[in-house]
């Protein structure tokens, strides 16, 4: 079963964090870093491995195998195909290859960063964090190289469940543990959602598999072209039910519009965790999902312009929040919602290539900014109002220069990663909003949101490091160790160079071949057939317009944006980058009012619970009581009184057992001798 | 207390209709079946023999000439029926059986050679159990008797006030 | 000349019915016994008579097994009665009816 080189050894990528987990629950209290070894040394297992995979892939091999199956059954399914298997398998092509590394890059490097934030500033209760960050890290990597959907759910489920784990670390606090219960049932219902959707996908085609000739992917091609009827629905309409069911998954997962509301709660876990969420696993793994079955969504465009336009609105919605906020934490928040809106928007106008591009980026950038805020918080000795802080710029060089990279590509500058990858996204949304008028006005929300993007960033930067240091911590910053200050150093590279990967504007106008993602995506290194972008280009079926010509196009495009990114960033400058900054939002009035309560996006959902949720549970709660219940007991009851008549009969008297005896003997001998005539 | 048999009448005989019921039933029966006539045994063989030879597996010695055809031998059955018999001996006897205090009653019990080992290997525990020890207070000397009627008295084994006594009889 | 089966089959009813009858109108439990031991005997003439019907001796070997069995039961029987008498000072069958539920 197992693969040859590299391949052999792909299972221990996840199961070297599983071992970490292990290690860290059962001794890590007796080890010297509280279990921060075992998990150093496992997700540096695991991204040395995956690096070794990424190599192996590059050279054109791919691993699609299936390890272990664990249930299977004999069932004509609605698509006609005969018995289904579950299973769990690897499918290591491309796309997870580069998530394996990203995913596991972060993972140590949070690792690391965690020695100095949580080791060093003296918290209790350290094994219990490793422990969680290793199965985190564990059912993310796992949930990465599923082969098949209902594996990728269950490592799903288990990320959701890891991070209410880490989310709730600090459970003697009021909020962490119900943030923690937040982010598990928002999520929760979303994945309702994601669970049908498998169910469906299963029963329809009769399998789950994501890749080869068996994947519900090509059975649904399938399925449209024969024109069939699914479930007393048109094929192509069957398709897209199930494909927006799952997409109620990665909805809550990745935190989209309205599941968003529990990620700026999650603030309330360690930093270290809050950027292991947002940059590489629970809100990566919902789009990722998207671009792992993205040949399915392709079969979809009415799936697909409503994840484009949910995220174009989500990118906008959320961005328009984090202007307001005064935690820098929540800030990061609302702008990881917002750039997942974006990844959402270049998957959703099939981009697969510039939506695979913003995750990548992100989760380096993410990351960089969630861990430099987590060394100010260090330096501001636990202080996380933007207000209190000020002038660090001098006191903590390192991450001043690695966060402001982080930031300048989270504003989407030049030459900063993610300028590419989000002009990408634009671009792509842009050429297919020529022709779609519900893209466009998802192109145009996208667009406005970059303004706010480069204000709030800004803001952010400004208020944090610039200026006059405004509380006596802030004038007398805490030190941070080398623990703290490498992870910043490496992602600060990587988010100004991870751009370089795919630099698909400079190669249409200088006409050189540099777009080395797309290449690597379109299967030009080795992939697993009907997995590649051109695959799936061809099955979308937008039309794609332009201004002009293509470059036209483009370069209007990425003017657009990157001119928008500078006009907000400028804003900030000219609003927060003075000595002494004052709360310019206090000028919004209502608007403010408005925003600062997330647009009461808590409060409806709070009266939905209260309104319509719990008289609808408190009735079925009645009926259960009464009807359900009822019957039971009234079945018990009659049979109670029925057993205590019925005992009378045993009085204890032998005479009456004979008697009855020989009155049934009679009765049988008058119905066998009527029968059989034996009295003629 | 039942004593001599009577038959009692009024509603005590109203189940014994069902057993007239039942023969009425049975000869009507009977009555309506036509059996045709009987095989009968050959004149010429000893039935109490065969049914000997039969019951001991005899086959040798069973006769052949105008014999009972189809005779099975029943030696296991035989053996079985004697071990029930015995089984049955076994169950009445224990059931027979009287005991007070864990002791079977004797009938006749033989008093000289009975009651001295008995005394001393269980008298104690026999008074701890809390049963009455009447056969052996009379059997025994005064203190002894004395020691029993007391235990009895003071219930299930707490003879404690009573140490002396009992103490004076083990030696 | 030999009797007519159904005439054995008659009498063994008759026998069977007589100890039925005791069963159900008696309640001294010796008398019980008694009637048991009828029909066992009412039991035993059927299987004689049919043995000679059929001319096969098996059906006597039967009737001396049963009566073999009848003295075991008798033993066991009067044992119960001995309890009985003990526990209730009485072998009226209508008082131990504590065993029932």
């Amino acid at each position: 079963m197992a693969g040859t080189g590299a391949f052999g050894y792909a299972p221990a990528i996840a199961l070297f964090p599983l071992v970490a987990f292990v290690v860290a629950l059962t001794f890590g209290k007796y080890m010297p870093k509280r279990g921060a070894i075992a998990g150093i040394l496992a997700t540096a297992g695991s991204f040395l491995l995956s690096l070794w995979l990424l190599v192996t892939v590059a050279g054109g091999e791919v691993y699609h195998e299936t390890l272990y199956e664990w249930a299977a059954g004999d069932v004509l399914t609605e698509a006609g195909s005969n018995g289904i298997e579950f299973t769990f398998g690897l499918l290591i092509d491309p796309l997870s290859a580069l998530m394996l590394v990203i995913v596991s890059l972060v993972a140590f490097l949070v690792h690391v960063f965690s020695l100095g934030y949580m080791n060093a500033e003296g918290e209790t209760g350290l094994p219990r964090y490793y422990a969680g960050l290793g199965l985190f890290t564990f059912s993310m990597l796992a949930f990465v190289y599923a082969d098949n959907l209902l594996m990728a759910f269950m490592f799903f489920e288990l990320v959701g469940l890891c991070s209410y784990l880490l989310i709730g670390f600090w459970f003697r606090t009021r909020s962490a543990p119900s943030a923690a219960k937040k982010a598990f049932l928002v999520t929760r219902f979303g994945d309702y959602f994601f669970l049908l959707g498998v169910v469906a996908i299963a029963s329809t085609f009769g399998t789950v598999a994501f890749a080869g000739e068996n994947s519900f992917v090509v059975a649904a091609e399938t399925a449209i072209e024969n024109g069939q009827t699914l479930f007393g629905f048109d094929a192509r309409t069957w398709v897209t039910i199930t494909a927006l069911l799952v997409l109620g998954g990665v909805m809550g997962k990745s935190a989209q519009f309205p599941l968003h509301t529990w990620l700026p709660d999650a603030m309330e876990g360690p930093t270290t965790v809050s950027a292991l969420i947002h940059a590489a696993t629970m809100v990566a793994a919902g789009v990722y999902l998207v671009a792992r079955m993205f040949g399915y969504y392709a079969l979809s465009p009415t799936a697909l312009t409503v994840i484009s336009f949910v995220g174009g609105f989500t990118a906008l919605f959320a961005a328009t929040m984090g202007v307001v906020k005064d935690d820098i934490k929540q800030v990061l928040a609302y702008s990881t919602i917002s750039q997942y809106g974006y990844m959402m928007l270049g998957l959703g106008v099939g981009g697969y290539v510039a939506g695979v591009f913003h995750l990548m980026n992100h989760a380096f950038f993410k990351a960089l900014l969630f861990l430099g805020a987590g060394a100010v918080i260090v330096i501001m000795h636990h202080e996380q109002d933007m207000w209190k802080m000020g002038g660090l710029k001098d006191k903590a060089p390192i991450t001043y220069y690695t966060f402001l990279a982080g930031a300048l590509a989270l504003a989407g500058i030049i030459p900063f990663s993610g300028f590419w990858s989000k002009d990408e996204v634009l671009y792509d949304a842009l050429i297919v909003g020529l022709e779609q008028p519900v893209i466009l006005v998802a192109y145009a929300m996208a667009l406005i949101a970059v303004f706010f993007t480069g204000f709030y960033t800004f803001r952010m930067v400004f208020l944090t490091f610039h200026g006059e240091p405004r509380s006596e911590t802030a004038e007398d910053p805490h030190p941070v160790g080398w623990s703290i200050k490498a992870p910043l150093i490496v992602l600060g590279i990587l988010a100004v160079v991870a751009g370089l990967v795919n630099l698909a504007p400079l190669a249409q106008v200088l006409g050189v071949d540099i777009t080395f993602l797309e290449h690597w995506l379109d299967g030009e290194f080795g992939s697993v057939e009907g997995l590649t972008y051109h695959a799936y280009h061809e099955t979308v079926a937008f039309d794609e317009g332009a201004i002009g010509s293509e470059t036209v196009t483009m370069l209007l495009g990425a003017g657009l944006s990157l001119g928008l990114a500078l006009a907000g960033a400028l804003t900030a400058h000219t609003l927060y980058n003075v000595p002494e900054p004052v709360r310019h939002k206090e000028r919004l009035g209502g608007v403010r009012r408005t925003l600062e309560a997330n647009y009461y996006q808590d409060e409806y959902q709070v009266w939905i619970a209260e309104r319509f949720t719990l008289p609808v549970a408190r009735m079925a709660d009645r009926f259960d009581q009464s009807v359900i219940d009822g019957l039971v007991n009234s079945v018990s009851t009659a049979s109670l009184f029925g057993g205590s008549r019925l005992k009378r009969v045993q009085t204890g008297l032998v005479t009456n057992y004979a008697a009855l005896l020989v009155a049934g003997f009679i009765g049988l001998l008058l119905l066998l001798g009527t029968l059989g005539g034996w009295f003629l | 207390m039942t004593t001599k048999p009577r038959l009692r009448v009024g509603r005590v005989l109203l189940p014994g209709v069902l057993a007239v019921g039942l023969f009425g039933l049975m000869a009507l029966i009977v009555l309506n079946t036509s059996f045709g006539g009987s095989q009968g045994f050959p004149e010429s063989i000893a039935i109490t023999s065969e049914l000997g030879y039969a019951m001991f597996q005899l086959d040798e010695l069973q006769s052949t000439a105008g014999s009972i055809p189809n005779t099975e031998s029943f030696l296991a059955a035989f053996f079985l029926i004697a071990v029930v018999l015995d089984a049955a001996l076994d169950g009445a006897i224990v059931l027979a059986k009287r005991e007070e205090g864990g002791k079977p009653v004797v009938a006749l019990p033989s008093q000289r050679d009975d009651a001295e080992p008995a005394r001393s290997a269980t008298g104690r525990e026999t008074v701890a159990d809390g049963g009455s020890d009447s056969t052996e207070s009379v059997t025994t000397t005064g203190s002894d008797a004395d020691s029993a009627t007391d235990s009895t008295a003071a219930g299930n084994g707490n003879d404690d006030n009573d140490g002396d006594g009992n103490t004076g009889g083990d030696a | 000349m030999a009797v007519e089966v159904q005439y054995y089959v008659l009498l063994s009813m008759a026998l069977f019915s007589i100890g039925l009858f005791g069963i159900l109108t008696r309640r001294n439990a010796l008398l019980f016994l008694m009637s048991v031991e009828l029909m066992l005997n009412a039991a035993n003439i059927n299987l004689i008579a049919f043995a000679f019907y059929h001319g096969n001796l098996t059906g006597q070997v039967f009737a001396l097994f049963t009566m073999a069995l009848a003295a075991a039961e008798v033993a066991i029987g009067l044992g119960i009665l001995l309890v009985l008498y003990r526990n209730f000072r009485d072998v009226d069958v209508t008082v131990p009816t504590t065993m029932r539920w």
